[in-house]
């Protein structure tokens, strides 16, 4: 199911946080969202958030299309509430994945 | 026989036209990253451009390129006056104990491990435009490479096979 536009909202937030303002020009399309996921879920640091996901998602599965509504919006909203927390936790995997944002946001 | 021989002449210049054009699509395209570096480059499917941040997108790979900001590298922190050796300490570990402060060597090193730097896989260049430190990543088929001159340091981020990311690097010369 694809983001609606509260999900939207709220994970353009936090990769502003994570970016900078240049995220206010892309697209928050499940990609963006996959992408957010996958570096959330290879961060050590942020494993309290991966907590809320059931596993092993099956391998190549879309994230936006896999977990249950319920949650991508408990992860969405968690990235919300706690967006300094998890910016510090991916930051610097946040740069080796930051072409790959521009290609999926563009 | 006056005629056959123009007629051949006909044909070799009609040949050497032919051949000439396709070797001027061949030439490469050249990106000037600053006043002392160029990159050679094929003509890509498409560029595009946002914010500080140019791409250059192939059937089957890409790669970005972008003058580092030391104030929006990483958000909240500000690098200025020390881009260059915090850079460094990325790829060499013991450039991280002349930084300022504990916590920026742990963000290097941290930054080194997020990249995959590992014995083998990366490598300092000198060259007459500055320092240029490479590494690639294989398991996820992404290379960094970033370039520092005097004043500024540029970066390269690569999706691209191993040769593709050799031959990048190679095409990265001194105007």
């Amino acid at each position: 199911m694809d983001l609606t536009i509260e999900e939207r909202k709220q994970l353009k937030g936090f990769l502003a946080n994570l970016y900078g303002p240049q995220v206010q020009t892309w697209e928050m399309n499940n990609g963006v969202f996959d992408l957010t996921y996958k570096m959330l879920s290879k961060s050590e640091r942020c494993s309290d958030l991966m907590d809320l996901v059931p596993r092993p998602m099956p391998y190549g599965q879309s994230a936006a299309r896999w977990l249950a509504k319920e949650v991508r919006k408990a992860i969405l909203r968690q990235l919300k509430e706690r967006k300094e927390h998890y910016t510090v936790c991916v930051k610097t995997l946040s740069l080796s994945m930051k072409t790959q944002f521009y290609m999926e946001a563009m | 026989m006056i005629l056959k021989n123009r007629v051949k002449l006909f044909f070799s210049l009609f040949l050497l036209v032919i051949l000439g054009c396709a070797n001027a699509e061949k030439q490469p395209e050249q990106l000037l990253l600053s006043k002392n570096i160029v990159l050679h480059y094929e003509q890509p499917d498409n560029i595009s451009h946002s914010w500080r941040t140019l791409i250059l997108k192939y059937p089957d790979w890409y790669f970005s390129h972008e003058v580092v900001d030391p104030k929006t590298m990483y958000a909240g922190i500000d690098l200025t006056g020390l881009l260059q050796d915090y850079i460094r300490s990325i790829f060499d570990p013991e450039a991280r104990e002349a930084l300022p402060a504990g916590w920026l060597e742990e963000l290097a090193r941290e930054q080194s491990a997020a990249f995959g730097i590992k014995d083998g896989n990366a490598a300092l260049m000198e060259k007459g435009f500055g320092s240029l430190y490479h590494m690639f990543n294989k398991e996820e088929g992404r290379g960094e490479i970033f370039i520092l001159e005097e004043n500024q340091a540029h970066w390269l981020q690569v999706h691209s096979s191993k040769e593709q990311f050799q031959d990048l690097i190679e095409n990265i010369k001194e105007r």
